[in-house]
């Protein structure tokens, strides 16, 4: 029994970084508990400081050599530890977006962000499971944060309804995907360690049956949930919609990332023994969600539920690097998503900022926008194009290896509907940009009169600007330096398990 | 043996009683009746911890909840007469799949009635081993929940805190500019300095 111990405590700096975030959020709730008189902004700074010394130690950590702890259920390898010090870098964004925000809607502060760090904490344990149950449990712990984040406005009605909704979908499909996992240890002789699983299926040679079958379209189902694929993509914009903007800005991109990083560890470990199969239904649900999230991104009416199609086809172009299945193609998908956190934060930062001063988040009222603010109006432009991918922005550079690795790979029908649907999604993407620059604005909304900001403050100490400017330098010029990210993030993820055979 | 015995009966009997009582107070009762005859049983089966457990969560949390949640709704006793064979086509046939689903898995030793694959030259062994030092429940789930589990649990320890942190925040409406009574604060208070003279 000693020896275990040993080797438990062995193990401890595998999961170091999630423990310093635990750590700080229990002394958020302690210090909101014993001090009466709460100043906010140390419980900002212990939050902030903690994430950073958590991406610190990820990015120390980041080449360690593939390591499976607690007896199988977590797994450490430069994969994770990418993944992970993204949803870090993600937290760290959003909180400076979400103070100012919480202000005005007179929220309570200490618990959005223990529940910021909690999420992302689940979030991080999820990109190293390596065991039904940890993934299953990790997973409830990212949901269960979101769900409660997306009710955070409990006065307001919307909040309440994409509160409901999202935990009755979330609900759902977790239930899926626990009937699938059911399943598998079934079928692999009663084990629940996913590499063992694999092992047992092939043992028992029930790999080809149906009842595995079964398993992967059950899993799959609630993966696509998780990810908001196409047929089951109904909940996002009701959600987008409804819950609180900063909140939206987080949940968009760590949900995304966390469930990015399971998907490809699911699939790739756990389905090895039939890499075409899953290859052709992930196609199928891509190009589903690029076609069908891009074309009804067209007529939305709300920048919020706007931005949601726009995500929705967003996964639908970075999973084409998870279809490839090389490491070429790992590469360039995780290239992308880090250059989607700059460009989908920098697009919600400008929302935030826009409706915290207006009170509105119509497409409608952006109009005219270019002569009252301009620097307001100009990180938006340069982010939505990102998005778009133009040229000499960054999304570009995303969107070209992406589209690239797919082609040599030799999925020429993905690559083609995925080029023609980004031609159609800059044109959404151009039509808010022209209303923003041309448009003469006759609103009757004394807010949206009232607004006029000429002199462009580069160096305010908002912190949603500072945010802001920061995306937006991030979506326009990381795309130059693409060549050394490339090389990096290649070193690097041919350490991981799914290159090390 | 006649213990066993007296429990299952008793289940079942309070068991369908729950679905036949007219008042949905006696239905829950009744439920309760059932969860302590099951524990009786976890009991018999020698889970004295999990039985203990069983008692706690079900009967002790989540029957009283039900009880007061019937007891609020004010449900009309009268209105609840329905016919009752009404679902029983499919209420019976989901009943028989789930039946056909235990036989399935339930090795057919264990069911009387069935043709034994028990032959006669069937070795019994004993587990010596396992008689030298004998853990009670308690501490075997203890040892495991703290060395081998011990992710896990930080895990789901983590999402117990935001449940309770959460449904605190979601239930709880306090706005700054009622008036609210402060217990403390009024018993503290100096009786001299409440009343003064006037002059």
């Amino acid at each position: 029994m000693k020896l275990e111990l040993d080797m438990f405590f062995l193990y401890g700096s595998t999961i170091l970084p999630e423990c310093i975030l635990i750590f700080s959020l229990l002394i958020i709730l302690i210090i909101d508990l014993t001090f009466p008189k709460k100043d906010t902004i140390w419980l900002y700074f212990i939050s902030l400081t903690s994430l950073l010394i958590s991406i610190i130690i990820l990015l120390f950590q980041y080449k360690t050599d593939p390591i499976i702890s607690f007896l199988g259920s977590f797994q450490t390898d430069s994969f994770n530890r990418i993944f992970q010090s993204f949803i870090v870098f993600c937290s760290i964004l959003c909180i400076p977006l979400s103070i100012e925000y919480i202000k005005c809607a007179k929220m309570a502060i200490p618990e959005f962000l223990i529940f910021i760090l909690t999420a992302t904490v689940g979030g991080m344990f999820l990109c190293g499971a390596n065991d039904l149950v940890t993934i299953f449990v990790s997973l409830e712990c990212l949901s269960l944060c979101s769900y409660l984040l997306c009710g955070y406005t409990k006065r307001d009605i919307r909040s309440n309804e994409a509160a409901i909704k999202y935990l009755l979908i979330g609900g759902t499909s977790s239930s899926i995907l626990a009937y699938g996992f059911s399943w598998l240890y079934g079928l692999s002789g009663g084990e629940t360690n996913i590499q063992k699983i694999t092992n047992g299926l092939l043992n028992a040679e029930t790999y080809n049956s149906s009842g595995t079958f079964i398993a992967f379209i059950c899993i799959l189902v609630g993966l696509a949930f998780k990810l908001s694929l196409v047929p089951f993509h109904q909940w996002t914009p009701d959600i987008y919609e409804g819950s609180p903007t900063p909140v939206v800005a987080f949940l968009s991109v760590t949900s995304k990332i966390a469930g990015l990083a399971l998907a490809t560890r699911i699939l790739n470990i756990l389905f090895s023994f039939s890499p075409n199969e899953w290859k052709i239904f992930l196609e199928i649900l891509a190009i589903l969600s690029m076609i069908l999230g891009n074309l009804v991104a067209i007529t939305q009416t709300s920048m919020k539920r706007m931005l949601a199609y726009s995500s929705i086809s967003q996964i639908g172009y970075i999973l084409i690097g998870l279809i490839t299945g090389d490491l070429k193609g790992y590469t360039s998908m995780t290239i992308y998503v880090f250059f989607y956190i700059f460009m989908n934060l920098g697009t919600f930062a400008c929302i935030i900022l826009y409706s915290l001063r207006t009170g509105t988040d119509n497409i409608r009222d952006y109009a005219g926008l270019y002569i009252k603010d301009p620097l307001l109006s100009f990180s938006l432009t340069l982010c939505l194009l990102s998005l778009g991918g133009l040229p000499p922005l960054t999304g570009f550079f995303g969107k070209l290896y992406l589209f690239w690795c797919g082609w040599q790979s030799g999925f020429y029908l993905l690559v083609f509907i995925a080029l023609i649907t980004s031609v159609i999604s800059l044109y959404y993407y151009l039509k808010i940009i022209k209303l923003i620059l041309t448009k003469k604005n006759n609103e009757i909304n004394p807010y949206i009169q009232a607004y006029i900001i000429t002199s462009p403050t580069f160096f305010s100490k908002n912190p949603i600007e500072f945010v802001m400017i920061f995306c937006v330098l991030g979506s326009t010029f990381l795309g130059i330096i693409i060549n050394p990210i490339f090389s990096f993030f290649q070193d690097s993820l041919s350490l991981s398990v799914f290159f090390i055979k | 043996m006649i213990l066993f015995y007296v429990f299952v009966v008793l289940a079942l009997v309070s068991g369908a009683m729950v679905i036949r009582a007219k008042n949905p107070v006696h239905s829950v009762l009744f439920l309760i009746l059932v969860f302590c005859n099951t524990s009786g049983l976890l009991v018999l089966l020698g889970l004295d911890f999990f039985a203990m457990i069983f008692l706690v969560v079900y009967v002790g949390a989540i029957a009283v909840l039900f009880l007061f949640v019937v007891m609020m709704l004010h449900i009309r006793i009268e209105e609840i007469h329905e016919n009752v064979l009404r679902y029983l086509p499919v209420g019976g046939i989901i009943g028989l799949i789930f039946l056909l689903e235990i036989f399935l898995m339930v090795d057919n030793d264990y069911i009387p009635i069935l043709p034994t694959k028990l032959s006669a030259t069937y070795l019994t062994y004993t587990v010596y081993a396992g008689k030298i030092h004998s853990w009670t429940n308690l501490e075997t789930l203890g040892n495991l929940l703290y060395t081998t589990y011990f992710f896990l649990f930080l895990v789901s320890s983590l999402i117990l805190l935001v449940a309770l942190i959460g449904a605190i925040v979601l239930t709880m409406h306090k706005t700054t500019k009622v008036k609210r009574q402060d217990v403390f604060i009024q018993n503290a208070i100096d009786f001299q300095n409440t009343i003064k003279k006037v002059r």
